[in-house]
C-alpha cells in the first residue's frame, strides 16, 4: 500500500481516464482554548467525461454487519480466481456522523495506516493505492 | 514467485478491510481501479454506488450486485 496526497490522488485517478480535479484551502483559526486551529476546505470533483446517469446503480447498505466485507468485496477489481488488480481507495469526506462514531472509524484508520508505516495525517494523505508496485517475482 | 503471491494476497486483505472500514462508518470513499470502466462511492447516505463507463460493464454490475438489491436510485 502506498498513500498518495490529494494532489497526488487527482492525478493517479486523471491517468485513469477519469476526471478529477481537487482544489484545496487551509484556514486557521483560533479556538475556544486561545489554541490556533486549522482546518481544510476541499472541493473535489470525480467523474467520467460524459457520465451517462442511466449507468449508476446503488446499492443499500448490508442488514447484517458481518456482511459488509463481502459486499467491499465485490466492489474491488478482484476475483477468487485472479489478483487484486491496482486500485486507488479515496477517503474525500469523514466526520459527519456522531462524535463516538467517528472516534472509533479515525482509531482504527491510524491503527490500519500505521501498521503499514504511514505516519501521516488521514487529512493529508487520504489516498491508498493498493497493488500498484510491481514485485520481483 | 511464492513472495509476489504473499504480497499480493496481503495487499487484498488490507483493500477488502479499508473498505469495510469506509463503509460501516459512512465514510466518503471512491474505489477506483486503475484499469477497468467503474468506479464505486462509498458513503453517509446509506447506499452504495457504482458507476460504469460503458453499458457492458453496467450490465455485468447489475448481476453481479443484484443480490445485494442493485437498482438505479429513485
Amino acid at each position: 500500500m502506498k498513500t498518495l496526497t490529494w494532489e497526488q490522488a487527482a492525478e493517479w485517478v486523471t491517468g485513469t481516464g477519469l476526471s478529477a480535479t481537487v482544489d484545496r484551502a487551509v484556514q486557521e483559526y483560533v479556538a475556544d482554548d486561545g489554541q490556533k486551529q486549522s482546518y481544510s476546505l476541499i472541493n473535489k470533483s470525480i467523474h467520467f467525461p460524459n457520465e451517462d446517469a442511466a449507468l449508476r446503480l446503488t446499492l443499500p447498505l448490508p442488514k447484517l454487519p458481518y456482511q459488509v466485507s463481502y459486499l467491499a468485496n465485490a466492489l474491488l477489481p478482484y476475483s477468487e480466481s485472479d489478483e487484486l488488480r491496482p486500485c486507488l481507495l479515496w477517503m474525500t469526506d469523514w466526520g459527519i456522523m456522531g462524535e463516538v462514531s467517528e472516534r472509533v472509524a479515525k482509531s482504527l484508520t491510524q491503527c490500519f495506516r500505521s501498521a503499514r508505516g504511514e505516519t501521516k495525517l488521514l487529512i493529508d494523505t487520504p489516498a491508498h493505492l493498493f497493488n500498484k508496485t510491481k514485485i520481483p517475482a | 514467485m511464492i513472495f509476489a503471491r504473499l504480497t499480493s494476497k496481503t495487499e487484498t486483505v488490507d483493500a477488502q478491510t479499508l473498505l469495510t472500514i469506509a463503509i460501516v462508518f459512512g465514510w466518503y470513499c471512491y474505489v477506483i481501479p486503475e484499469y477497468a470502466n467503474y468506479y464505486a462511492l462509498t458513503s453517509h447516505d446509506e447506499y452504495l454506488e457504482v458507476v460504469s463507463r460503458n453499458s457492458a460493464t453496467h450490465q455485468r454490475f447489475m448481476s453481479e450486485l443484484e443480490r445485494w438489491g442493485a437498482g438505479k436510485r429513485l
